[in-house]
């Protein structure tokens, strides 16, 4: 009775259910999302312990390619057990005034993890539109004209990326007939010419909204610093990566050529110079944040342009990292925020804080025994190994945005263990646990840093199945609608009959 | 930076808009799954409306997403205006009028043509062309109506949450009971029926009339809340304007 | 049959490009109305009764009247009767 539908089912399914809730009894209401979240967790992780093979799940009982499948290998259940988990982490616990900006969150939720487990061209279209939507909402739940404003620009902006997105879905459709990923990818060859290559630019352009790809990022530095924080490291850690998922996706595949590649490569580098340049130059710390965002995206996408498994490994690498230390950092802006000269002397109102922003920052710059320093080394040597002109380029482009990056990250922690004028750091009004959720993250980039070793491999091996183009077509085509257990029994005893 | 940006960007999509004209052809895609489901659609759901046996059938997951992506835009939509109308309410006082008696009896007769075609639709929805979106929208404009004939009126947004709550649930629970029987998730069940007749299809009706209860719901409310917010007048204008504004609501 | 889409097709552009050049906001939002309502007859005739319901329901119904709730909402914003607008 195990099923991966679950996870997609049980939040859209508390979220219409929660207006109903709330009306009759409060306290119960807040209970529910934090339980669903708990199942949803649940249901990922007993997956991903189960799993040896991929396996791929027809939705409605329609074999693919005709039905929608979810497609369950390690890369996607990991994201969506990291789903559950970073929102759990996140969860406005204190949160008194109403039930709407929770049932916005188990939407968030829902459509995420649908976003990480589809294998359907248009039902990630379906997903994308909904955690838009959410997204939207979420922004806005400030409620200052300011966030309205910066809302306002994201929606219009995310809206035109929808729209281009769906055309690239339409002319893939019109090109080969197909929408499921799968069958997309043995049809590839007609999607090798320039209306399906333009496709494929469509998709990255609209989707990009949402992984701050570098032309259609403009909303970025608004929306971060005008949300709340909670938002901020939830938009920036998480649901980006789900975006560029989608990319890595449909570029495994349907588009191994290197016309695809040198597409994501240019736009990432483009993306780490414009956002490392106006992180160094912005005066605000949120805005400096968001900035550095866009960069570490651009870096991800830089990982993910190069060919074959090290590109792979690079970019999941990069991902998780950003995923862990992004947050940690948004939500420090709880702390302190605003310009950055005030923030002279805020080590000393409240010493924790500022050891932490030291750990994060030293991480993001990629100092040496730091998580972030393998992440990034595995860039560097996926780069040189990938040698064309293009790629060395890149690498220059990467490393100067490190020295770049360690300039303002290490000037701002200076500054905060500057002596200042005592009144100057103001303390804000903060909700409570804020230093714990940021110790969360802290100890999971320290645990990181620990089992270096076996999470090195686990990488590799993650990263060697999802860059696996003919294991994910033969996972979709042997899908059938059993329960996993079951399946994984057959898969074992059809390799025992071989 | 946001000029060259902006610029960087209109001219990449204006080149792709160009190269995408140039190789488009018109009429020559392939229809690989279209045709797939044309050949075993009728047998393998039994409803009469190829459309309605892709939408709730082959893609029903994808007809969760749409009426949640609704749920979630009424959502953040009364979240947005919520805030406002708690800065207004408190300054400006609601009018409530009833001086286009025309407008006023017309909805009155209308509404409930309205409700039947809306239901006759949704209900409809595995037999003929239409179904719960359109037949809900169908419903929307009828509860809306009389909101638009004597502005002011209240709503009773309680109990429009209450079906759009269950509405939603509900086909959500269709699709786990699916789960249960040991089948996927929404996969269709009850049978096939009499193809053609109004109890066919198995289960797609019964998503349909959730959908449909869904989005008349969902829609009367965002509606609602639209109009009556956008109905507090201010204190100081007189009734002469506000009976002209009634005018160009209605025309 | 192909004199019925011609004019379809004029409609949808002069209610196009009505809505480009018109100073009204209210004649802009029945302009792009007349345009979805347009389009919903050519999917009638392109045999998607389905998808012409959806567009004659949605688009040139239901949009409309939001867009003109939310254009009422913003003119009140602004201390302006909306009649002032639609002599403009």
């Amino acid at each position: 009775m195990n099923n991966i539908a679950f996870t997609v089912a049980l939040p859209l399914l508390a979220a219409f259910l929660l207006p109903i809730i709330s009306n009759s009894s409060k306290s119960a209401a807040r209970f529910i999302g934090p339980f669903v979240l708990l199942a949803m967790l649940g249901f990922s992780l007993a997956y991903f312990n189960m799993l040896e093979h991929p396996v791929a799940i027809a939705l409605g009982g329609f074999r693919p390619p005709l039905g929608i499948t979810f497609h369950l290998d390690n890369l996607s259940l990991l994201m969506a057990s990291i789903i559950p988990l970073i929102m759990l982490v996140l969860w406005p616990y204190a949160n008194i005034e109403g039930y709407r900006e929770e049932s916005l969150l188990l939407l968030l939720a829902g459509s995420a993890s649908g976003l990480a487990l589809s294998g359907d061209l248009f039902n990630i279209y379906v997903f994308y539109e909904l955690l838009s939507v959410a997204s939207f909402g979420l922004a806005a739940a400030n409620r200052t004209g300011a966030a309205f404003a910066a809302t306002f620009r994201y929606l219009v902006m995310s809206g035109l990326g929808t729209v281009l997105a769906l055309t690239g879905i339409g002319l893939i459709y019109t090109q080969t007939g197909t929408l499921n990923l799968a069958h997309i990818g043995l049809l590839a060859s007609q999607l090798n010419n320039p209306a399906g290559l333009s496709a494929f630019a469509l998709i990255v352009i609209g989707i990009g909204v949402k992984a701050e790809i570098f032309p259609v990022n403009g909303w970025v530095p608004e929306v971060y610093s005008t949300a709340s924080p909670r938002i901020s490291a939830l938009l920036a850690g998480l649901i980006s990566k789900l975006a560029v998922l989608v990319i890595v996706r449909l570029l495994v595949v349907a588009y191994q050529g290197p016309e695809a590649l040198t597409l994501l490569l240019v736009l990432g580098m483009l993306g780490i110079i414009w956002g490392e340049l106006s992180a160094w130059r912005s005066k605000d710390l949120k805005r400096m944040l968001s900035f550095s965002s866009i960069g570490q995206l651009g870096m991800v996408l830089v990982a993910f342009s190069i060919p074959g498994e090290a590109g792979m490994v690079a970019g999941i690498a990069m991902m998780l990292h950003h995923l862990v230390v992004k947050p940690g950092l948004f939500m420090l802006t709880e702390h302190w925020n605003g310009s950055l000269n005030k923030l002279a002397g805020a080590a000393k109102s409240s010493p924790l804080a500022a050891v932490l922003f030291m750990l994060f920052a030293l991480s993001l710059i990629g100092v040496p025994p730091f998580p972030g320093f393998w992440a990034k080394l595995l860039l560097v040597t996926g780069l040189v190994e990938a040698n064309t002109p293009l790629y060395l380029t890149a690498l220059a482009v990467l490393l100067s945005a490190t020295v770049i990056e360690a300039h303002y990250l290490m000037h701002t922690a200076i500054r905060m263990y500057s002596k200042g004028k005592k009144k100057q750091v103001k303390k804000l009004h903060q909700t409570p646990f804020t230093l714990t959720i940021i110790s969360v993250f802290a100890v999971v980039l320290i645990t990181a840093l620990i089992t270096m070793a076996p999470l090195g491999n686990k990488l590799q091996h993650i990263a060697a199945e999802s860059s696996d183009r003919a294991l994910y077509i033969n996972t979709t085509f042997a899908a059938r609608h059993t329960p996993v257990r079951k399946q994984i029994s057959l898969i074992k005893q059809q390799s025992k009959v071989q | 930076m946001r000029n060259v940006s902006a610029l960087v960007f209109a001219s990449g999509l204006a080149f792709l808009l160009l190269v995408i004209t140039w190789q488009f052809v018109v009429g020559g895609a392939p229809m690989l799954i279209g045709e797939a489901i044309l050949q075993q659609g009728a047998d393998k759901i039994g409803s009469a409306n190829l459309v309605t046996s892709v939408v709730l059938g082959y893609r029903g997951i994808d007809t969760l997403g749409e009426i949640a992506i609704l749920f979630t835009a009424s959502t953040a939509t009364s979240l947005v205006l919520s805030s406002l109308s708690a800065k207004t309410s408190s300054s400006k006082k609601v009018v409530i009028r009833d001086d286009g008696t025309i407008l006023a009896s017309s909805a009155s007769l209308f509404f409930p043509l309205l409700i039947t075609l809306g239901m006759y639709i949704i209900l409809h929805g595995h037999l003929t062309p239409g179904g719960g979106f359109q037949g809900g929208v169908i419903l929307a404009a009828a509860f809306f109506l009389p909101l638009l004939a004597v502005p002011g009126r209240g709503v009773n947004h309680s109990g429009l949450a209450l079906v759009e709550g269950f509405a939603g649930a509900s086909f959500i629970i269709i699709g786990i009971i699916a789960l249960f029987q040991g089948n996927a998730f929404l996969q269709p069940f009850f049978g096939h029926g009499e193809m053609g007749s109004l109890v066919s299809a198995g289960t797609l009706p019964l998503l349909y009339t959730a959908v449909g209860l869904k989005v008349g719901a969902e829609l009367s409310g965002l509606l609602a809340n639209l109009a009556e917010i956008g109905e507090i007048v201010p204190e100081s204008t007189d009734l002469q304007a506000s009976s002209m504004q009634t005018e160009s609501n209605g025309s | 049959m192909i004199w019925v889409i011609a004019l379809m097709v004029i409609i949808m552009l002069a209610g196009a490009i009505t809505v480009l050049f018109v100073e009204s906001h209210v004649s802009a939002i029945a302009a792009t109305s007349a345009v979805s309502l347009a389009l919903s007859v050519l999917f009638v005739i392109l045999q998607a009764p389905d998808v012409a319901m959806t567009e004659a329901v949605v688009g040139s119904g239901l949009s409309t009247v939001i867009l003109a709730l939310a254009l009422f909402r913003i003119n009140k914003k602004h201390g302006k009767q909306p009649s002032e607008q639609n002599d403009a």
